[in-house]
């Protein structure tokens, strides 16, 4: 049964898993996280100036 | 207190093809710029302006560093890459790579041909800006089918094979120093993890195949996302400046060639 | 460096064929890909005769090369005028229009629309706003007109930021009683910039006055017309002892 996952690492179902236990979940997450924040906050920056700017004024 | 307001100044007005950034600073996107270039007409300063800063920015920290940190659709893509990975979806077929330089010498052509800029009424790009902005939402749509062309029938199709911004970055990436290099290649234990969450993994087999002298993944391809930087447990993968680096294959130094 | 020319040699020779082929799939998927972009692109910039452009917006044509639909003229607007095409709205997709019954034009002095166009499709040249051609004001429909009916309405003459320049009220007597005078509301095309205050204030149901694109409101007299001032050269001709 072990054997068996084992020689499925390759798979999707346990692709990352290697990663996490190493080097800890945020360190294994992190350039995703920071990605979705920088492409996130790039389109706030535009955002607030325009949701606000009805008090701008 | 407004939050937009910083200084009175409204900070950043304007979307992805053309923005002013605390009133004084003007960005544009180049592909946008080049396509009204193209259809003949000579623009104001401020966009051309606009668009040489854009140019020096990305050229400074990666082309494609566009797509992985500030493009919106990559968002959508990256959810259908998850997506395929979740539900175990077996390879696709595949449609050629150079397809996406093929569509920027089209849409470059296009306003020569016609006189307008015929890409921009379809460009996902700036539509989900655009939507969320402006209330233009009724372009949405393409992002669903992106998603669905993505998931279900070409993998990574829209950022790896078609968008004419994304190789338009690419080829403005060629000269940046910033790259991902793998510095540890001899600690890969071969898992293939970085091939699996790679979007574009013909840029990973010359730094890790064994007997490489290159350690730098100079394909401008690489969209610097660092994904295989993530998923390595080795860590084989870090961010270098490859100009000022001991790793770099330029001369070396007196004291490296002393060792 | 020979070495490379005699790789490039024998692949050469045995993928010639694979490289003509490919280019040709390419360019046929191209070429498809191309026409089917420009042909539905062509066909949603038509631009729908309500669609009012920004003022200074160059012609039609050059217009839609220029503009980059960056939104920051509709982000200048201090009335919210603007806004930028949907999808099949009836102008080509992300580009700044108006519909003057909603929310006319307010003909600002500093015009900020015009000063924030990055690219030029709004013409920097265009520093007074009376100068703007936006579309040009008719009043299309007399029957429903409350002026023409011989009553005092007048609200399209009042708001007008042209007063009596660009629309004027003409005396004309009241047939049907006989006794009034009817005060019929006017437009200069040489003056009307286009702005749609009238349309937008006009009283009844669907507005009689609207603005519309110049290409639909103008003609055009023969460029050898000489019979320009007709009321002189008949009184000339009539002061000659020339007969009519």
């Amino acid at each position: 049964m072990i054997n068996q996952h084992r020689s499925a690492s390759k798979s999707t179902t346990r692709f990352g898993h290697a990663a996490v236990t190493e080097l800890g979940w945020w360190r294994a997450h992190r350039f995703l996280i920071l990605r979705r924040l920088s492409q996130l906050s790039v389109l706030s920056l535009f955002a607030i100036g325009y949701f606000f700017r009805f008090m701008a004024f | 207190m407004p939050l937009a307001t910083f200084l009175g100044l409204w900070l950043f007005k304007g979307n992805l093809s053309s923005s002013l950034l605390l009133d004084t600073i003007p960005l544009s996107d180049p592909l946008a710029t080049l396509q009204v270039l193209m259809s003949g007409h000579w623009p104001e300063l401020s966009l051309l302006l606009g668009a040489v800063i854009v140019v020096g920015i990305y050229a400074l920290l990666g082309g494609r560093v566009f797509c992985s940190w500030v493009c919106p659709v990559n968002i959508i893509t990256d959810l259908a890459s998850w997506t395929r990975r979740r539900l175990s979806l077996p390879r696709t077929s595949e449609i050629p790579q150079n397809l996406r330089y093929y569509m920027l010498a089209l849409v470059l052509i296009l306003p020569i041909l016609t006189g307008f800029t015929v890409w921009e009424w379809l460009n996902p790009v700036p539509i989900v800006y655009r939507a969320l902005l402006f209330g233009a939402g009724s372009g949405l749509w393409i992002l669903a089918v992106i998603f669905l062309l993505d998931t279900f029938v070409v993998e990574r199709a829209w950022c790896s094979h078609l968008c004419p911004t994304g190789a338009l970055f690419s080829l403005i990436g060629k000269v940046s120093p910033v790259k991902v290099a793998a510095v540890r290649a001899d600690a890969c234990d071969n898992c293939m993890d970085c091939f699996t969450v790679c979007p574009e993994r013909q840029v990973l087999k010359p730094v890790l195949k064994k007997g490489s002298t290159q350690p730098f993944i100079l394909n401008s391809d690489c969209t610097l996302c660092g994904r295989c930087i993530d998923v390595c447990a080795p860590r084989v993968f870090q961010y270098k400046n490859r100009f000022n680096s001991k790793y770099s294959n330029r001369i070396p130094l007196k004291v490296e060639s002393k060792l | 460096m020979s070495k490379t020319n005699s790789k490039l040699a024998s692949v050469s020779g045995v993928n010639r064929r694979q490289f003509l082929a490919t280019t040709a799939k390419a360019s046929c998927v191209m070429g498809m890909a191309g026409l089917g972009l420009t042909t539905v692109a062509t066909q949603s910039s038509q631009l729908d005769p309500f669609a009012i452009r920004p003022p200074g917006a160059l012609a039609e044509d050059d217009f839609l090369s220029a503009c980059v639909r960056c939104g920051l003229c509709v982000e200048a607007c201090p009335y919210d005028t603007l806004k930028l095409a949907r999808w099949f709205d009836g102008a080509a997709t992300g580009t700044p229009y108006f519909t003057a019954r909603s929310i006319p034009c307010e003909m600002c002095d500093d015009i900020p629309c015009v000063k924030a166009c990055p690219s030029g499709s709004l013409e920097h040249k265009l520093d007074n706003i009376d100068d703007a051609k936006m579309g040009i004001a008719v009043l299309i429909d007399e029957k429903n007109c409350l002026n023409y009916r011989g009553l005092r309405c007048d609200v399209c003459y009042r708001v007008c930021p042209l007063i009596d320049k660009a629309i004027t009220l003409e005396l004309q007597r009241n047939e049907k009683s006989g006794h009034h005078a009817m005060f019929l509301p006017t437009i200069n095309p040489d003056v009307c910039t286009g702005c749609g205050k009238c349309e937008h204030a006009c009283v009844t149901e669907q507005a009689v006055i609207k603005v519309l694109p110049s290409h639909i409101a103008l003609g055009k007299a023969a460029a050898h017309d000489t019979y320009q001032h007709t009321e002189e050269t008949t009184l000339e001709m009539l002061n000659k002892g020339l007969s009519l």
